[in-house]
């Protein structure tokens, strides 16, 4: 290989400035406030086991008629959509006049490893639907899922297509069997029972590792060299502890619930090969009948978006509508462009149905 | 080297460190070797990481800077592997850049510890009980070799069966790592191909140059992922992942076992019997959350119904077709809607006073699309849930639009 020379005192300069970042970091790191996260007023209206129920209350009154009804993933916790005050999906829906509610699933605990995927589709989240419907003396709501929680949002919108008003998914999986899904490739080898029956619930720890497997390199190492660029900056700095706090602040996963998310979802495909049963339910995509707006991430490397798009022939409705974002499964939620474009886009397709 | 006292101190003894090093790098490039030039370029890390633990109140800050000057010794030995090489650097040297990287990701052997998941709390717990088993059983292994393959007989026939099934389940273990390790050996030679690739490229004409170090090793990290992904997506490497995680699996179960049978000896609790406990407790939780399903309560049901409508008959045939409007109504407004009362609905704040036409919880309408399963057994079935038709649906959304 053709050899490159830098120049050395470049070399040195540069290894200058990273040792001098480090050292603004005794400054910044001792300086930085207490990481908050979940900037929006909220109240709780139901609550059940680990589950509470949010309303989020905006500066203004909502002019929206239906709420909006955001049904988050199991495996990262739901502030990851009201990060901070100028990277929030709800303070924006909020700002544009929706009414919006959200499913905050908790901790699960070894006392909920028997929690199933019927408990929460057929039980948490219906329970919820049926609260928010309650408040506002309406039949059915709009449902916003988001990644496995759009998933499970499918599935509900199937069994109980009568409760659903609109079904609004972002970065949902529906096909998990695309030649670029690894997390899907991944567990397809595996023995899911022994694995369940072995931890009882799935520690979040494991969780996580296992994502950052997907990009070890990038998510192991370069992030926190690149991290040092900031180390000076106090305010950037913040914005990446709460960022490292959301990835990292993950729940354990209810045994029961994981065993049978993997083998029907990930190991069975069943959203797209049929078969796949909720409790007693039968999940029949073809019964999502009411609009579907699905918005994807086109660098998404949990859910690429060939695990999304499929969802367009899968679900039974004509008013189906699609929105590519570019950017990745986190940008979609907290980067400028999502800000900008994500939550209009939600709030505009609402208002023309 | 002693620790810096205070920042300045820090300041005068880094600007000594840098200013040596820099004057023996000068030399290096001009082709003069020396010992000192195999100081590490990361010593000045050193430095910090000692001021900022001789620091007051510093404590909580450590594990930051653990994890900051773990990834920057990384980026600094990279740096000083380039730099090291007068004549520029080639091959070998990116090589060996690539697999010291490798070490401190320790992607290359995360299973040394017969983890997937080494350094995480749970691989801290799992080694633990894996080193106890060592512990316990290596030694006959040793002793024996074999061993693990003899037919056991006697009174201990069980138990020696066991620590047979427990010792092969080990080795299953040790090889699964073993060819876990081979494929991202393999990813990291791969990554250096790309990585070199990757950087031919940038000397075509037109191409964007690197200009500085830290393109450089974006670059490498680029290359290393590439040919990572492309590992990890074979379908060699989905039957390595999961030969992997299932040996773990299995000797974690095997492993439990043996625990619960000591614990069970000694009169202490085990993990079966809580899991036992806990799954009947939630059967009770699901059974009571769809009480509306339960045989009992909808015979009560159905037999409050039927008085309900016997009562209403009364009242008609004393009263006469009387038109009168605040009759009790049978069946609540909302109930047509396939509204099902909230079992166990408890708003925590909800300021909404409840509609007095809130459908009773005798009623259980149906939803207008619920597909039931086949195989539902009759005995069990919601026969409101699974009337109607579907399509229904789709009007219905129509014509409750609210915007």
């Amino acid at each position: 290989m053709e050899a490159i020379n830098f120049k050395p005192e470049a070399l040195i300069n540069e290894a200058l400035r990273y040792q001098s970042k480090i050292g603004a970091a005794l400054g910044t790191l001792s300086s930085v406030d207490e990481v908050h996260f979940g900037v929006t007023d909220k109240e709780a209206i139901y609550s059940e086991d680990k589950l509470v129920l949010y309303r989020f209350r905006g500066e203004r009154k909502p002019t929206s008629k239906v709420p909006l009804l955001i049904v988050y993933a199991l495996v990262n916790r739901p502030y990851m959509v009201d990060l901070q005050e100028d990277r929030s999906l709800v303070r924006n829906l909020l700002a544009l006049g929706e009414d919006v509610y959200l499913i905050d699933w908790g901790y699960p605990d070894r006392a909920d490893r028997y929690v199933n995927l019927d408990d929460y589709i057929n039980g948490y989240i219906h329970r919820c639907v049926e609260a928010v419907c309650e408040r506002h003396g309406l039949d059915r709501i709009n449902v916003l899922g988001i990644c496995q929680g759009g998933a499970f949002s499918l599935c509900y919108a199937a069994i109980h297509p009568d409760k659903v008003q609109n079904l609004i998914t972002m970065v949902t999986p529906v096909d998990f069997h695309t030649p670029d899904n690894m997390l899907s490739h991944w567990t397809r080898g595996m023995d899911v029972d022994a694995f369940v029956d072995s931890l009882g619930n799935v520690p979040a720890d494991l969780m996580n590792y296992c994502y950052l497997t997907l990009k070890p390199f990038r998510l192991n190492h370069q992030k926190y060299v690149g991290l040092v660029d900031i180390l000076d900056d106090k305010l950037e700095l913040e914005n990446f502890l709460r960022m490292e706090k959301w990835i990292f602040d993950s729940p354990d996963q209810a045994g029961e619930a994981f065993r049978q998310f993997i083998k029907d979802f990930y190991q069975g495909n069943k959203l797209v090969k049929g078969g796949l049963l909720i409790g007693e339910d039968a999940v029949d995509l073809k019964n999502v009948t009411m609009p579907v707006l699905n918005i994807y991430a086109e660098q998404d490397h949990l859910v690429p978006p060939s695990a999304s798009i499929p969802m367009k022939d899968l679900v039974g409705t004509k008013d189906y509508e699609v929105l590519a974002f570019r950017g990745g499964h986190i940008g979609i939620y907290v980067s400028s462009r999502a800000q900008r474009e994500v939550p209009g886009a939600i709030h505009r397709w609402l208002g023309e149905r | 080297m002693a620790a810096p006292k205070s920042g300045e101190d820090w300041l005068k003894t880094s600007q000594e460190y840098w200013k040596g090093w820099q004057d023996l790098t000068r030399q290096t490039m001009q082709g003069i070797q020396s010992e000192q030039t195999a100081a590490p370029w990361h010593e000045g890390l050193e430095q910090w990481s000692r001021m900022f633990r001789g620091g007051p109140g510093q404590s909580d800050m450590n594990s930051v800077l653990d994890q900051l000057l773990d990834h920057g010794r990384g980026y600094m030995s990279f740096l000083q592997q380039i730099a090291s090489n007068p004549g520029g650097f080639g091959a070998e040297d990116l090589r060996s850049a690539a697999q010291r990287m490798v070490e401190e990701l320790r992607i290359a052997s995360p299973f040394a510890s017969a983890m997937p998941f080494a350094g995480s709390p749970l691989g801290e717990q799992f080694t633990t009980a894996l080193k106890w088993w060592q512990e316990s059983v290596e030694p006959m292994r040793n002793q024996a070799q074999g061993w693990s393959r003899m037919p056991a007989f006697g009174m201990a026939r069980e138990y020696t069966e066991q620590a047979q099934a427990l010792s092969a389940a080990q080795d299953k273990l040790k090889d699964a790592n073993q060819r876990y390790g081979a494929l991202i050996a393999k990813a990291v030679e791969g990554g250096l191909v790309r990585f070199q690739d990757k950087l031919a490229a940038r000397f075509e004409p037109g191409a964007r140059r690197v200009d500085d170090m830290r393109a450089l090793y974006d670059l490498f990290i680029d290359g290393l992922e590439e040919a990572y992904a492309e590992i990890a997506l074979s379908a060699d490497f989905r039957v390595v992942h999961g030969d992997l995680v299932n040996a773990q699996s299995d000797l974690r179960l095997k492993i439990q076992r043996v625990v619960e049978q000591c614990s069970g000896s000694l009169g202490i609790p085990t993990r079966s019997e809580i899991n036992t406990l806990e799954a009947r407790v939630h059967e009770l939780r699901r059974a009571a959350k769809r009480g509306d399903d339960h045989p009992a309560i909808s015979s009560l049901k159905g037999e409050i119904d039927q008085l309900r409508r016997e009562l209403a008959a009364l009242k008609a045939s004393q009263h006469g077709a009387s038109h009168d409007d605040d009759e009790l109504p049978v069946v609540p407004r909302r109930a047509a809607t396939g509204r099902k009362p909230a079992v166990s609905t408890k708003p925590v704040a909800s300021p909404k006073p409840a509609k007095s036409t809130k459908p009773a919880k005798a009623t259980k309408p149906a939803p207008s699309a619920k597909t039931k399963a086949a195989s539902k057994p009759a005995s069990k079935a919601k026969p409101a849930r699974t009337s109607t038709a579907k399509p229904a649906a789709r009007s219905a959304t129509r014509t409750a639009k609210g915007k």
